[in-house]
């Protein structure tokens, strides 16, 4: 518990210290960004930690990072000298502050609470998580390096642990529970986040005396974001208790939910049978992945399944900061004053810290950074609209941006060096479009909801206006489906394309392109009005635009020859989830209090009558993986590893306790071996996702080689790597079973390690094949029958 | 009659205020304790990891030990004509002896009874004590301290002055960072900015200080460095205690910190009262604030360091209150109190007798015996009540918390002084054995040659009682031409190597009372309650052929 308490109370005061920032950034939020301030405080000291440790101003360590969070104290200090309308603030705002604080709070401890019933790290892609924060806190060098590749840096958007870092090092908590508490971190702030965001959009469009639908906006925003999860939960409860209907089932697109029939192995139900459930809820292990893998060969995932698994990935991670750069768009646009370059003149730190969280998009998350952005330069670029003509508007949303854009590459500019992109160009997409009840099942809730923002566009129009609006924005959908045409034609695959797509995919794709168009003529229609409905219904515009695009291209990646959509349906799917979210809360709760004005916004109600049933997934999910909140509890997600395998925590612990940080140990490459007749026979290669670099992911310390495939996505896919990274392999694999103490010798001292390890692992992959290393090794600490083992060492000190 | 001129004039008298006697008294006080504790204290605690990262640094060794702050730079100098640690202790006395002096100047900022009594506080607080008598990278940290928070004061400071200062305050310890980073907070936040011309001075010391402090002052390049940041980030990782943060504030601190916070709030709801906050008392309250959140998230580390930090602000904090104490005890009608007190000291004491026997015994006494106690202590509270019930008697309170607090802080404050040997603060220390082992394998070798062999799990425990002593070698397996090993005392002896019999230890550790609040009164009692551990350690020679 203490470990929770002190988490909590280091996140409260970086978001203190963001506070004051975030008052000037966002002053027009009715809570002065209070509800934003605590990604904008962690984002501003992590970069400082950064850029400092980059420059190697600041030390490695916990004094380092506690540097970092006075120094975020001290610019706190200095905008809240010059904010001359900071007392007003606080005085107006106090209240969100503190309702923002408590949100925070209480999602905080309730996410701990869930969690602490699963807090295992292991499976999936968690020990990769789990090393990056431990690089991140443990590297004696920056930009750090690689635990899992010694001797390199770390090629990834890291940003996102290193912020959990700072958190986790500042409150003295082992990684293995910073990992958990990162992710209550993240569930928390995301859901201040945009409780604030759309409770200022909601007062925005009825007034400022609309408090109460603005609260009910709030706490939608945070329920559609955080807990509503696919409609297919509803079908596989019923199908739990055996209460099915196969062409019911067959036309949702359920179908893998009926038993298989005699013969049929795929689509279908496998599982067990009479009863498929012991408890109301099903207990069927992991029932709910199925819910984010709806859309065949993609992922859908959505951010309830992302704190359920409890994956502590990038694209999780950067859900407050997401929804700060929204809130920084929100507030732009709300402004009046023409933005130039010349702002930047009078406002210097305002645009420095805009570029730097700009920057952080692309750090955290390099998906977000073209999205969001994007959404930023609208709301510039609309702002200014409404000062002058477009073309004078584009040019001064330019001068504006430019010196941002600029600031931010030169800022992240040692991360950008490092960092190798795995996005190899845009392609057509000619496969298989998505059916429409997969549609409705993923995104249904949240696409109708989007939709209610529309209804207050159709007032107060001019008939010749609304033509031309209509007319104008109905290329915003038609533009990439002729680009996708000519793309498709310049390949040589459009008669595939069009044929592979299929009927329901045809029909999804004009679900989309319509709702783009009615989304589109919405925004710029409120827009043009200076409406505040325009800014939903622009991020619901957004949205269906993100998801239409999915289906039309996508990021040609390592996953091209086997499901080339996979990556890009799953990050802007994800993106589009965080928008619709925000757009669709705010126009059900408005329209639920307008409906007699607005009468289209009668959609609201359907909308939210879908919303209720999504939210049978989390409750369902949620005793699953909990397994019924009755397990013992720990937020250690090595608690169970402990438990489990004490040796094991035993080697970990050691590690950590008493190596370097910069260590190098020697641990199994994960490949599988066996005695052969001649020679050790390798059985199984593969190494992702499995106990590959185990160690190294639990300590930081770096080993030669972890995951073998994640490299190649985080490196390229090139011979080169390849063969380095197979080489290292071999070499690692040879230390434990060429039986050659020169060998062993060699390739230590090689990758320059000190240690090499004997655990769990090792004796299990490479049985009877390890030589006897205590006659040449010294052995530096033993825990059952696992050894760790130690270069001997010879060297002379003068001592005068 | 005649009479001689001395006769007839008037003898001269020169008059002494008390409060003269009092600053001259407490001064000498201040600066005997400390002359106590560099003649007694061992080298122990952040000292033996400074000493020997300083020796290191002098021997031309990278060392992380060696954190280039000012006096570290002093203390290698130093090494180059002594192998003692005498003469760095001389300058940390020096360099204390000017803390008076600081709080006398500060009269005009506080006046006269704060800074009096705070010099009283820390002449008896136990940390300030050891930190200021021996040396650590930060042992000038408390008088810089005061001179910068005395030059902060100053209207107008030489321009040599405010150099000096920026060039202070970057090559210091820790101890600088929260008095620093509240008066910057606070300058930031008011928007009263010091003139161009003297942040251009300050700024050239710091530049200075830091190009300095990035060489090592002359012992090799240590990368860009800011040695109060360097020092703080050291505190987090080094073991420069054997107990924890937190434990330690428990045995040593807690007085002065528990005061401390009383104070502060009675002070900063007296300026809410009035509706005024003066600048010094609001630099105090940030300052003991940033110092307390470095003791907060210290708590877990192995430092004493932020122990200093708070003790400072909060001496003078302390001090503050006093007239204010004094003037409200001169009020209490006594009429009513004495006999009040009358009762609870001896209810307070016989119970204390108590409960000091069961601890002596390691448990509690009979069930009659706790009903004594209990009944003694409800008296106690009964009487605490009836103080406070009334307005007249309620000031007289104070005087209960103050005793409680001095019995608590003087037993530590002769221990550390007189360099006990039942004080956790002074742990790890290094043993007088170390020398001796040192001394056997020297001979040893200039009797039969060969090599000195150490164990590299002693690589930095073997620095110090090591010094000047050639070359050793460290090795986890003994090399053939070693004649003297030092080895763990666990593991085999090496073959053909006979054992020098004896409990050899390099590094002795002193742990505070581990059980209940029992085991806590036991050693408040009686210093001798604790049982001192020693890492031990077999010591070979090379058996004669």
């Amino acid at each position: 518990m203490a470990d929770v308490l002190a988490f909590w109370a280091t996140a409260l005061v970086v978001a203190a210290f963001g506070f004051p920032i975030g008052a000037v950034l966002l002053r027009r939020l009715p809570d002065a960004g209070a509800g934003l301030s605590f990604p904008l405080g962690l984002a501003l000291a992590s970069y400082i930690y950064f850029i400092l440790r980059v420059f190697d101003v600041l030390p490695a360590g916990r004094g380092g990072y506690i540097a970092a969070i006075t120094l975020l104290g001290l610019a706190a200090a200095a905008v809240a000298g010059r904010d001359r309308w900071l007392r007003v603030t606080w005085r107006r705002a106090w209240p969100g502050v503190v309702v923002a604080f408590g949100v925070f709070t209480f999602a905080f401890f309730g996410y701990v609470s869930f969690r602490s019933y699963n807090s295992e790290i292991a499976g999936t892609e968690q020990p990769m998580d789990l090393m990056y924060l431990n690089a991140t806190l443990n590297s004696e060098e920056y930009p750090p390096k690689d635990p899992w590749l010694a001797g390199e840096a770390a090629s990834y958007y890291y940003f996102g642990y290193l912020q959990s870092g700072v958190l986790t090092s500042v409150a003295a908590v082992p990684a293995s529970s910073g990992y958990n508490l990162s992710l209550a971190y993240t569930f928390a702030a995301a859901a201040s986040g945009i409780a604030s965001l759309a409770y200022a959009l909601a007062r925005w469009v009825l007034g400022s005396r609309a408090r109460r639908p603005a609260i009910v906006a709030g706490g939608l925003a945070v329920a559609m974001l955080l807990f509503v999860g696919s409609l297919s939960a509803v079908f596989e409860w019923s199908a739990a208790h055996e209460h099915y209907n196969e062409r019911l089932y067959e036309t949702l697109g359920v179908e893998w939910l009926i038993p298989c029939a005699p013969g049929q192995t795929a689509d279908c139900y496998t599982g067990q049978l009479n009863p498929r459930t012991t408890e109301w809820y099903p207990t069927e292990y992991w029932f709910w992945w199925r819910g984010s893998r709806i859309i065949p060969n993609t992922i859908t995932e959505f951010p309830f399944f992302s704190f359920l698994l409890g994956d502590l990935h990038p694209h999780v991670m950067s859900l407050p900061l997401v929804l700060l750069v929204l809130g920084l768009a929100a507030s732009v646009w709300r402004g009046r004053s023409a933005l130039t370059w010349k702002t930047h003149r009078a406002q210097p730190f305002a645009g420095a810290a805009i570029a730097i969280l700009l920057g952080a998009l692309a750090f955290q998350n390099a998906w977000d950074v073209i999205t969001f952005t994007l959404v930023f330069v609208l709301a510039v670029f609309s702002r200014n609209l409404r000062r002058a003509p477009p073309l004078q508007a584009a040019r001064g949303t330019l001068s504006y941006i430019a010196p941002m854009a600029f600031g931010a590459s030169v800022g992240y500019l040692p991360w950008i060096l490092d960092f190798s992109s795995q996005a190899q160009g845009i392609e057509p997409y000619v496969g298989a479009g998505t059916r429409p009840a997969h549609l409705v099942l993923q995104f249904g809730a949240l696409l109708l909801a989007g939709l209610a923002t529309a209804a207050w566009s159709f007032r107060r129009l001019r008939g010749s206006v609304a033509s031309n609006v209509a007319l104008g924005t109905a290329w915003i959908p038609l533009f990439p489906f002729l680009a996708w045409i000519a793309l498709a034609m310049f390949k040589g695959n459009l008669s595939d394309g069009v044929d592979a797509r299929g009927t329901g995919g045809w029909v999804t794709l004009g679900i989309y392109a319509g709702s783009a168009w009615v989304l589109c003529f919405a925004s710029v229609a409120l827009g043009f009005r200076r409406h505040a409905m325009a800014v939903p219904a622009a991020c619901a515009a957004i949205a269906v635009m993100l998801l239409y695009g999915s289906e039309l291209f996508l990021i040609k990646d390592v996953f091209f020859g086997s499901v080339p959509r996979l990556n890009t349906v799953f990050k802007l799917s994800y993106q589009a989830w965080v928008l619709l979210s925000l757009g669709g809360a705010v126009a059900v709760a408005c329209g639920l209090r307008n409906l007699k004005a607005r009468p289209l916004a009668i959609v609201a109600y359907p909308a939210l009558v879908l919303v209720a049933v999504g939210l049978c997934y989390p409750v369902l999910a949620a005793f699953n993986r909990a397994g019924g909140f009755t397990g013992p509890t720990s937020i250690d997600g090595l608690a169970a590893v402990q438990r489990s395998d004490p040796g094991e925590y035993d080697l970990v612990a050691w590690i950590s306790a008493n190596t370097p940080r910069d260590a190098v140990i020697i641990e199994s490459t994960g490949r599988r071996w066996q005695p052969g007749p001649d020679a050790p026979t390798l059985i199984d290669p593969g190494v992702d996702y499995g106990d590959a670099g185990r160690i190294s992911a639990r300590t930081g310390r770096a080993t030669p080689i972890g995951w073998y495939f994640h490299e190649i996505q985080w490196r390229g896919d090139t011979p080169a790597n390849r063969a380095e990274f197979i080489r290292r392999q071999d070499a690692v694999d040879a230390a434990y079973i060429s039986g050659d103490p020169e060998k062993v010798l060699q390739v230590m001292r090689e990758f320059g390690a000190e240690y090499l390890v004997v655990g769990r692992v090792e004796l299990s992959r490479y049985p009877g094949l390890m030589p006897d290393f205590a006659k040449f090794l010294d052995v530096a600490h033993r825990s059952a029958n696992y050894v760790i083992y130690q270069l001997p060492r010879y060297g002379t000190v003068r001592t005068s | 009659m005649t009479s001689t001129f001395a006769e007839d004039q008037p003898i001269p008298v020169r008059e002494v205020s008390v409060a003269t006697l009092a600053w001259l008294g407490l001064g000498a006080l201040f600066v005997l304790v400390r002359v106590a504790g560099v003649l007694n204290i061992p080298v122990s605690g952040a000292e033996l990891d400074h000493l020997a990262g300083a020796w290191q640094a002098h021997s031309g060794n990278s060392d992380v030990r060696y954190i280039p702050t000012f006096f570290q730079g002093l203390t290698a100098w130093t090494f180059g004509f002594t192998e003692s640690e005498s003469p760095a202790r001389l300058i940390v006395v020096l360099g204390g002896a000017s803390v008076p002096l600081a709080l006398y100047r500060l009269r005009g900022v506080f006046g006269e009874a704060p800074p009096l009594f705070a010099l009283l506080l820390l002449a008896l607080d136990p940390v300030s004590i050891l930190l200021g008598s021996t040396t650590w990278a930060g042992a000038l940290d408390i008088a810089i301290v005061l001179w910068l928070i005395v030059a902060m004061n100053e209207k107008q400071l030489p321009r040599s002055a405010v150099a000096a200062a920026g060039f202070a305050a970057v090559t210091a310890g820790p101890l600088v960072l929260p008095v620093i980073i509240a008066a910057a907070a606070l300058r930031l936040v008011s928007q009263q900015y010091p003139a161009r011309e003297s942040v251009a001075y300050a700024l050239g010391g710091v530049m200075v200080g830091v190009a300095l402090a990035s060489f090592g002052f002359g012992f090799g390049w240590e990368g860009p460095t800011i040695s109060p940041i360097a020092t703080l980030a050291a505190g987090f990782e080094r073991p420069w205690s054997t107990e924890h943060t937190r434990y330690l504030a428990l045995l040593y601190s807690s007085p002065i910190i528990a005061g401390g916070f009383a104070a502060a709030i009675a002070s900063a709801y007296r300026n809410w009262r009035d509706q005024e906050w003066p600048a010094h008392c609001v630099l105090l309250y940030v300052w003991a604030a940033f110092g307390s959140a470095w003791l907060i998230v210290s708590g877990g580390s192995h430092d004493p360091a932020p122990l200093a930090a708070v003790a400072v602000p909060f001496a003078l904090l302390v001090g503050m209150e006093v007239p204010g104490a004094y003037a409200a005890l001169r009020r209490v009608d006594w009429r009513w109190a004495s006999p009040i007190l009358g009762v609870l000291l001896p209810c307070m004491l016989i119970a204390e007798a108590y409960v000091a026997d069961w601890a002596r015994a390691g448990r509690p006494g009979t069930d009659s015996d706790k009903l004594i106690v209990t009944g003694l202590l409800i008296a106690a509270m009964a009487c605490l009540g009836l103080l406070a019930s009334n307005r007249r008697t309620l000031p007289a309170l104070v005087l209960f918390p103050a005793l409680i607090g001095l019995l608590v802080m003087l037993p530590g404050t002769s221990g550390v002084a007189f360099g006990g040997p039942n004080e956790p603060l002074l742990s790890p220390a290094s043993s007088v054995q170390g020398r001796e082992i040192r001394d056997v394998a020297r001979q040893n070798q200039a009797e039969q040659g060969g090599l000195i062999v150490v164990h590299p799990l002693f690589e930095q425990a073997m620095t110090w009682p090591f010094r000047d002593s050639g070359t050793i070698v460290l090795s986890s397996r003994v090399p053939p031409d070693a004649t003297a090993v030092i080895w763990p005392a666990s593991e085999p002896a090496p073959e053909g190597f006979a054992v020098v019999e004896g409990e050899w230890s390099l590094v002795e550790e002193r742990h505070g009372p581990d059980g209940d609040f029992l085991d806590y009164l036991r050693w408040l009692n009686s210093r001798n309650a604790l049982k001192n551990t020693r890492v031990p350690v077999a010591v070979y020679l090379k058996a004669a052929e």
